[in-house]
């Protein structure tokens, strides 16, 4: 352990890297307090701040006379696949269900004319779903689909459908994807919604996905609160050795 | 009743953004005021608040008490797939990019530092903390782990100001770093960070924890980076065929054959 960084945040990092290299796994129970006090030779106080730090971030669980529970397994999304959202959670064991809170056309108007390129009166299918894992809320998704480009994408359930199959019947297929990733804060509406407290940090993806054409087709924004994802990110240098 | 009774704070936030862009509003100009904005685009104030409060929660506008509504500077976007020197990338892109060293010395692998670079625990790294600056913006606590049999002698260099480690590394010992991989995590800036990037205690920011591979596949480098997240994003091109392989289950790739 290096001496700069004080008590309590040593003891997070540990911790916290126990849950993440999956040493701690989703619904192991962590050692009580007293035992790691007594373990790093550190006070129950300071034991107690680390812990609430972790909890502020997702990756416990405090029941009163239960203990301290792992609440966060290996969940890692990558950055650099393209994959909807429900296949990519569902390959993670993870059962997904939706609610459509909105769905319908509307003009492009500014926004989606400057995002599309298109004229604003264009028509713009929107589709704002709440998704749940294993019966959790853990993420809101608005999607905005051109109608030109998908002439059917209105007609569908989204509770049901996936937009990606929509598109599979429209013969387009989004073969890449440019992403951004932020992490914001929620407030109500959304916070209550997602069963967080209002001011939340939840991790934002905002995605531009193309066809095969180069095309826009979709533009998706999705704020997920689910304290389970890691995002994954990967670099790799492909040019000369500089001088 | 639908349960969502957000959009007319959706589409209020089309409006605030329209205007800021057909105003030419630039970073750090204020916008009229909460008045003025209710009556120009025909909206209630209670809505119009809650816009502004998911505006605000995303960084995309700031208030400051007693004197309005500011919009934000855009967020230095992160080349997440060319993004290996933290230097000599964001220079790349044109920014004045500087690091002020925080500590530096020689210390004791810890069991992180040890999985990540595969080496026994207790193994000498030197521990590189650094204060990163691009356009003299603090926007993250970086520190590094490198194997000091590795780089013998790195202390004498000095990583204050404008010198790229990576850039050391590959020039004086010849160990170039080709790949990294970093995970990513929300977590809230502790007093002291927030002091060093002169931000508020308790501040949104990721939580990169990054391995850094040399041309043989070898782990190099191990570092944690709080960056803070109004200020840096993470932008990646995903393609349906991604060229390097995904990344094992576990959080310790093993890259020696």
């Amino acid at each position: 352990m290096h001496s700069i960084q004080p008590i309590y945040l040593q003891l997070a990092d540990t911790l916290r890297d126990k849950i993440y290299n999956g040493e701690y796994l989703f619904g192991d129970t962590l050692p009580p307090e007293r035992v790691m006090a007594e373990k790093y030779g550190i006070s129950h106080l300071t034991v107690r701040k680390a812990l609430a730090l972790l909890q502020e971030e997702g990756l416990i669980l405090r029941l009163q006379g239960k203990g301290t529970f792992v609440n966060a397994p290996n969940v890692s999304m990558d950055m650099r696949e393209v994959s909807g959202f429900t296949s990519f959670m569902q390959n993670h064991g993870v059962s997904v269900t939706n609610e459509v809170l909105h769905s319908g056309v509307r003009p492009a108007r500014y926004k989606y004319a400057k995002i599309f390129q298109i004229s604003e009166d264009d028509p713009v299918f929107e589709c704002i779903r709440l998704r749940y894992g294993d019966g959790a809320p853990m993420a809101i998704e608005y999607n905005a689909v051109p109608v030109r480009s998908i002439p059917d994408v209105a007609q569908y359930d989204y509770t049901v459908y996936s937009l990606y199959s929509v598109y599979a019947n429209n013969n387009a297929r989004i073969v890449s994807e440019r992403q951004v990733l932020e992490v914001v804060r929620i407030f109500n509406p959304q916070a209550k919604l997602l069963c967080v407290e209002e001011g939340s940090d939840v991790f934002l993806l905002t995605s531009f996905s193309k066809d095969e054409n180069d095309r826009l087709i979709e533009y998706t924004r999705i704020y997920n609160s689910d304290k389970r994802i890691t995002f994954f990110a990967a670099a790799a240098d492909t040019r000369q050795v500089c001088s | 009743m639908s349960k969502y009774t957000q959009l007319t704070s959706e589409s209020i936030r089309e409006d605030i953004e329209e205007y800021i862009d057909t105003h030419g509003i630039i970073p750090h100009e204020a916008l009229p005021s909460e008045r003025e904005l209710a009556e120009l685009l025909q909206v209630n104030r209670v809505s119009l608040r809650r816009a502004i409060a998911q505006m605000a929660g995303e960084n995309r506008i700031y208030t400051v008490r007693g004197h309005g509504t500011f919009l934000s500077p855009p967020k230095f976007l992160e080349q997440t797939t060319t993004h290996i020197s933290f230097t000599d990338s964001w220079r790349n892109e044109g920014h004045r990019v500087r690091s002020e060293v925080l500590r530096f010395a020689e210390e004791e692998a810890n069991l992180k530092v040890s999985q990540t670079l595969s080496v026994p625990l207790g193994s000498p790294v030197f521990e590189l903390r650094r204060l990163r600056l691009i356009d003299e913006t603090p926007v993250a606590v970086e520190t590094s782990y490198l194997l000091a049999s590795l780089c013998p002698g790195l202390t004498s260099f000095h990583f204050g100001g404008e010198l790229s480690l990576y850039a050391t590394l590959s020039q004086r010992y010849g160990i170039r770093i080709t790949r990294q991989q970093q995970r990513l995590r929300t977590t809230r800036l502790t007093e002291e960070e927030a002091r060093l990037m002169g931000s508020e205690p308790g501040g949104s920011a990721f939580y990169m924890v990054a391995a850094g591979y040399g041309d043989d596949g070898v782990p190099v480098e191990h570092s944690v980076a709080i960056t803070r997240a109004d200020r840096y994003a993470i932008v990646s091109e995903a393609n349906l065929a991604p060229k390097i392989p995904p990344p094992e289950p576990c959080d310790r790739p093993n890259e020696r054959q």
